[in-house]
């Protein structure tokens, strides 16, 4: 069942060009569905508008079937965690989680067993009394969850909650959300850039370009069938290679009809000593090794070519030392695309 | 001792000679360095001294003398004191200061608060109006008190002009002793309620705009906001504003000398321009001094109160 569904929403702020235009989606009940795009493709916005923070120019919004035209925020079942958290300064920890149960008089044994229990399971109860500007960024976090699961509700939107978090704590709050979603089956709608949170923790992830859809669907659809450009570029870390067709051609291989470009993933690239031959249904390039990031469990290498660098992936396997080398890779790992940026199937 | 021992001598300590201070010089250095902060500070210090501290010594210290200011000072000790304080009229000053203290500055706070909120959304209108609240704070009290003064007479003034059309009959605005006192009141307050409304406008700006939406998602009333979120967010502010009307409402002397000169009747006569009479037109300058001990005693004391009663519940740190 849908959960979320945009039908034909617009967005224009004043008399300018619109930012989203003539956009659906359809979230499912359930699922952590990912907004995914650079800044400015109007990804927050989207958010907002479900939010009923922003109000959408044309179009409708729905939630679990329901019409949200009119409703008011505060009336919509959901629950937001912003990017700064947008704590209340001025309360205690345990005053920012009740504060919304209170406006909705949830009687106070009930307010007291669910504040108690949210703040257990967030890892707080002894950080009850403090204010958040005693509390580390980490903890504000935990804070700013714990404020959207008390309240039940049946979709939690977030606005790029981690990015003021450090790497490590960004990394462990991702499994944290993950577990979360697991355990309360509710709806999550998570904005964010960083295409590693979006891997990781969507079940869906809708990737957005200025304001259009231009993929949506499993990560791990999105990362082995992209149906474009942007996607395949969006992607994957590093981003697919892309190379251009014209240059291939006088290489006498043969790719099928109106290839623009082609391109593929730097994790199935194999690199091998100058001047080995291509096997059967492969492409090699020469290059030089200009680059190279050791990594622990892989390695990222940088190759110049003549069609221009390629970036590999190495699992494991010694160093590869600088100076030349053939990069080979699998004709059936290559994604051709057209002049739209469209791939060709 | 041959070479090789001079080897062995050489892993003690090489005795080079370095050049001595003489033992005057290092005291002088370090006397110097020691000294700097001081002398970079003394200017300051000293402008303090002379135009604070020794006038505030002063005026405590004369405050135990008779003076007209051409005779000899004769010492009476605490007499200028137990003359204040027999004196029935000191009584009615300091009721009309406390007076116009409290209704100016709780007037003029709560009228600014709700201004603020009616012109913190930034419109064109709102510009415009934000400058009208704002020019009476910038026109000379002279000004002001010569317009008001027109304004409010009983006789030809357009307050009472526009009453007598309105079927109302005329207040006597500065000419009734139990009237005069809220008229400048009045005038204190729409004098100075644009600066407060100025100063509370740009606090609301600063508040985050994230934490209304958060207010807004967690269901929140428009009043409970205001009280939650908006006053606890601006209450330094707020605090700071106050204490400074407050301390500027118990100084108040041109309004008095250009509009009432303290009457009728000593209706509107404040402490600071009963000092100025006892001083300057009675020649009284221990009495007034006195007077002068007396005001600083109870800007000190209200301070203190104040800090004491509400410092706490101001919310510091706008980090959120």
């Amino acid at each position: 069942m849908t959960g979320i569904e945009l039908r034909g929403v617009e967005k224009a702020y004043g008399g300018n060009k619109p930012v989203i235009e003539n956009l659906d989606v359809q979230i499912e009940e359930g699922s952590f569905t990912i907004l995914l795009g650079p800044s400015g493709c109007g990804k927050s916005t989207i958010l907002r508008m479900i939010a009923g923070l922003e109000k959408e120019t044309a179009g409708e919004i729905f939630i679990n079937g329901i019409d949200m035209r009119g409703v008011s925020p505060g009336a919509r079942e959901i629950a937001m965690v912003f990017q700064n958290y947008a704590l209340y300064p001025t309360m205690t920890v345990k005053e920012n989680i009740e504060f919304g149960l209170k406006n909705i008089k949830v009687p106070k044994p009930e307010r007291e067993a669910r504040v108690g229990e949210v703040i257990e399971m967030v890892g707080l109860t002894e950080y009850m009394n403090r204010k958040p500007q005693h509390l580390s960024g980490g903890q504000r976090q935990r804070v700013a969850l714990a404020r959207a699961i008390v309240k039940k509700p049946k979709v939690f939107l977030m606005d790029e909650p981690l990015s003021n978090l450090d790497a490590k704590l960004r990394a462990q709050i991702r499994t944290d959300l993950i577990e979360l979603h697991r355990n309360l089956g509710a709806t999550f709608v998570y904005v964010t850039h960083d295409q590693v949170e979006a891997m990781s923790m969507g079940t869906d992830i809708v990737l957005l370009e200025s304001g259009r859809i231009r993929q949506q669907g499993a990560p791990e659809s999105i990362y082995s069938a992209p149906k474009n450009l942007f996607s395949a570029q969006f992607i994957g870390s590093p981003p697919m290679n892309i190379i251009k067709a014209e240059n291939l051609e006088h290489g006498g291989a043969s790719l099928p009809p109106g290839t623009v470009s082609l391109g593929f993933r730097p994790e199935k690239v194999i690199v091998s000593g100058e001047g080995r031959a291509p096997e059967r249904g492969q492409i090699s390039f020469r290059g030089e090794l200009v680059a190279r990031e050791i990594l622990g469990d892989h390695a990222i290498y940088k190759f110049k070519t003549a069609f221009g660098c390629i970036h590999t992936k190495t699992m494991s396997g010694s160093t590869v030392e600088y100076g030349k080398w053939s990069v080979r890779v699998d004709a059936k790992y290559l994604y051709y695309f057209d002049e739209k940026g469209d791939v060709i199937k | 001792m041959s070479d090789f021992d001079k080897v062995i001598d050489a892993s003690k300590p090489l005795a080079i000679p370095i050049p001595r201070m003489a033992a005057a010089e290092r005291f002088f250095r370090s006397t110097a360095r020691a000294a700097t902060p001081y002398i970079m500070v003394a200017p300051a210090i000293l402008t303090l001294c002379v135009f604070v501290v020794y006038p505030i010594l002063y005026m405590i210290w004369l405050s135990a003398f008779r003076w007209d200011m051409i005779g000899p000072k004769i010492y009476v000790g605490l007499g200028n004191f137990l003359d204040l304080f027999s004196n029935q009229d000191f009584y009615v000053v300091m009721g009309n200061t406390f007076m116009f203290v409290f209704f100016s500055v709780s007037i003029s706070i709560v009228l600014a608060l709700l201004l603020a909120i009616y012109l913190k959304a930034k419109t064109k209108i709102n510009a415009l109006l934000q400058g009208f609240v704002f020019t009476p704070y910038v026109i000379s009290m002279v000004s002001v008190a010569f317009i008001w003064v027109w304004l409010m007479n009983s006789e030809y003034g357009l307050l009472n002009y526009m009453l007598g059309k309105a079927g109302v009959s005329g207040v006597r605005w500065l000419e009734d002793s139990r009237v005069a006192m809220y008229s400048m009141i009045l005038v204190a307050v729409w004098k100075g309620v644009g600066y407060n409304v100025i100063i509370l406008i740009s606090a609301m700006h600063a508040i985050p705009n994230q934490l209304y939406e958060a207010a807004i998602l967690d269901n929140t009333k428009p009043l409970k906001m205001f009280f939650r979120i908006t006053l606890p967010m601006i209450s330094p502010t707020l605090f700071f504003l106050t204490l400074m009307n407050i301390i500027a409402s118990f100084k108040v002397f041109d309004q008095v000398a250009l509009m009432t000169r303290g009457g009728p009747v000593n209706a509107t006569n404040t402490l600071v321009f009963d000092i100025y009479q006892f001083g300057f037109k009675f020649y009284q300058l221990g009495y007034a001094s006195a007077e002068g001990v007396v005001l600083m005693a109870v800007i000190a004391i209200c301070t203190v109160a104040y800090f004491g009663a509400l410092s706490r519940r101001v919310h510091y740190g706008a980090e959120i």
